[in-house]
């Protein structure tokens, strides 16, 4: 039988331990969500969620890259249930007239010239990624933003030898995706004006 | 060895298998021609990739400070959802750990932007005036294209690359003197940048903005973008003033490293004058019906002192300032005449430049780092032009030359 200290001494550590994990992981979540969601505020939205189903679960207890991969799995698919929320409502708002999107539009024309640009070459290729399957996106958004192999397999719940396969096939997707949107000569890079 | 699977090959661009697979597939790769078209698509696939999904970072992660902020607010929220359910449980047992708590939506926390509207419209006037960066011309809003008037007028220009590091190295440094009042401004100047007009045509424009406005040709534009513009903008010229805190300029220096600074008394009060030239951006839409093609043209944007400083005694007061990285500090230095020079900054993580002419002008030509953007910047009769967008480096080139 426990006494009340042991008990207390437990939720101390396992709130230090959450605390821990939270400082250490913060960074890379928002990360991985923004890449998604591509807004400041959802991003962190998102980590927040994130963090309130790990609080309390019983995967704290298990080693820290087990915690990090959890954590990353559930930082993926709460930033796609968003997507699929946003994309509804905007579906809703397409149906309901164009109203809310002229207001965008003065808003986007109002910022500076890169900002213009970004924000266009970044719809751009969110909207690739969003046309690929969310285990591909996933892929390619953990690797491009530095995850091992391993990392992306157990996030993935993958065999670390499948990652390169789906990898290469979201690449793929991805370029013809991307490429197909606006036509465009990858290759121009050096072609300057 | 046999022929190995996409994902070996891919893997092998990334150093994925042990060291002697690694060197078997290697050689197989290099006597087998079917593998070795596909390794070459695979590192082709990668390579567009790999800065184009770059792209879908934060700008900037989040520090320290604001990962304790955003720790703070989920215990906040903990707490709150605790006493819910304390207040609306019935006689429940305590003993296990907290139960998961739903998922319910979080309220938004405040945004901290790196700066408001107004500390955004003085830091890019401070960049503008005083280290003479001037902001990229921007056909697209606020502060535009530019030259300055009294003290300075530019006949050229001149990129400045800044990586990343130096960008926010250079923003921390003006978030800092906003915040700390070294340089204030009159919101109620500055936010009409914000709203520009918008003109039925480039006639109408022309009379909007007091000079001539052309037409497009359309049949210079790329395949794909309507031959009409969507919308045309015009923000009209305006002036603002900054002024300078001799006292608040020195508390910073020597909160910064410089407890020996020094400062004449005469800088007080002095006033940066700021004039804002009209800009008229016309967008052309492309399939999405988002702007694909942006063609510009702005007038002068000057700027003067008003008091006891000069233009490049604060000019040197800035580019001494601690927190700017020496390399950009030096290559604005390097200038040799300050006064006709507008240093463009390039952020080097997102775009190159490269020297370019137009039509006989001199300028800039810009592409990003998947080739999908290009953009060209001259200056030519007393205004700046820019044409940018999704469009290929020989398009943007066409668009230019036929503004004439």
């Amino acid at each position: 039988m426990r006494a009340v200290g042991d008990e207390v001494g437990t939720r101390t550590g396992a709130r230090e331990r959450f605390a821990a994990v939270f400082r250490e992981r913060y960074r890379d979540l928002y990360g991985l969500a923004y890449r998604l969601v591509g807004d400041h505020g959802e991003a962190e939205d998102v980590v927040q969620e994130t963090f309130l189903r790990l609080d309390g679960h019983a995967v704290l207890d298990r080693p820290d890259e087990e915690v990090a991969a959890w954590l990353r799995r559930v930082c993926l698919n709460t930033a796609y249930n968003r997507l699929r929320g946003q994309r509804r409502a905007s579906d809703r708002l397409d149906r309901a007239g164009r109203a809310e999107r002229a207001d965008d539009e003065t808003d986007t024309a109002a910022t500076p010239l890169l900002d213009v640009l970004r924000a266009e070459q970044q719809r751009a290729v969110r909207q690739a990624l969003a046309s690929l399957p969310e285990r591909q996106r996933a892929c390619l958004l953990l690797r491009h933003a530095g995850y091992s192999y391993a990392e992306i397999a157990a996030t993935l719940d993958l065999a670390v030898g499948s990652v390169g396969v789906l990898l290469a096939r979201g690449e793929r997707a991805f370029r013809h995706a991307y490429l197909d949107s606006e036509n465009d000569d990858p290759g121009a890079y050096d072609a300057l004006p | 060895m046999p022929c190995p699977d996409l994902g070996a090959l891919r893997a092998s661009m990334d150093d994925a298998p042990d060291g002697a697979t690694a060197t078997a597939l290697h050689d197989h790769v290099h006597a087998c021609a079917s593998c070795s078209d596909t390794a070459a698509e695979l590192q082709h696939n990668a390579e567009l990739a790999a800065p184009a999904i770059a792209l879908t970072a934060p700008e900037a992660p989040p520090g320290g400070a604001a990962v304790e902020a955003a720790l703070a607010r989920f215990e906040r929220r903990r707490a709150r959802l605790a006493a819910a359910r304390a207040a609306t449980a019935t006689a429940t047992a305590p003993s296990g750990p907290d139960p998961a708590p739903a998922p319910v939506p979080l309220a938004r926390p405040g945004r901290p932007a790196w700066l408001g509207t107004r500390g955004r419209a003085v830091a890019a006037a401070l960049v503008a005036t005083l280290a003479l960066t001037g902001l990229v011309a921007t056909p697209g809003g606020r502060a535009a294209a530019a030259s300055f008037l009294g003290q300075f007028r530019s006949q050229r220009l001149q990129a400045v690359p800044l990586d990343a590091g130096q960008a926010n190295q250079v923003g921390d440094v003006l978030t800092g003197l906003v915040d700390s009042g070294v340089f204030t401004g009159d919101p109620h100047q500055v936010t009409g940048l914000d709203d520009p007009e918008v003109a039925a045509d480039p006639a109408e424009a022309g009379r909007l903005a007091g000079f001539a406005v052309p037409a497009v040709d359309p049949s210079v534009l790329p395949g794909g973008v309507e031959r009409t513009p969507s919308r045309i903008l015009v923000s009209r010229a305006l002036e603002t003033r900054i002024t300078f805190d001799r006292d608040r300029a020195l508390a910073y220096l020597r909160g910064h490293g410089r407890p020996d600074a020094r400062l004449p008394e005469r800088f007080d009060g002095t006033q940066l004058v700021v004039r804002v030239p009209t800009v008229v951006v016309q967008q052309f839409a492309g399939r999405d019906g988002g702007p694909a093609v942006l063609v510009g043209k702005a007038g002068m944007l000057g700027v003067d002192t008003e008091g006891g400083a000069t233009l490049e005694e604060l000019r040197e007061v800035v580019l001494g300032l601690p927190g700017l990285p020496a390399e950009t500090v030096a290559q604005l230095r390097s200038i040799g005449d300050w006064r006709t020079t507008l240093p463009i900054p390039v952020p080097t993580d997102q775009v190159r430049s490269r020297p370019a002419t137009v039509n006989g002008a001199e300028g800039l030509s810009f592409a990003d780092q998947t080739g999908r953007l290009h953009a060209l910047l001259w200056q030519r009769d007393g205004y700046i032009w820019g044409v940018a967008g999704v469009l290929g480096a020989d398009e943007a080139r066409d668009v230019a030359q036929s503004l004439g």
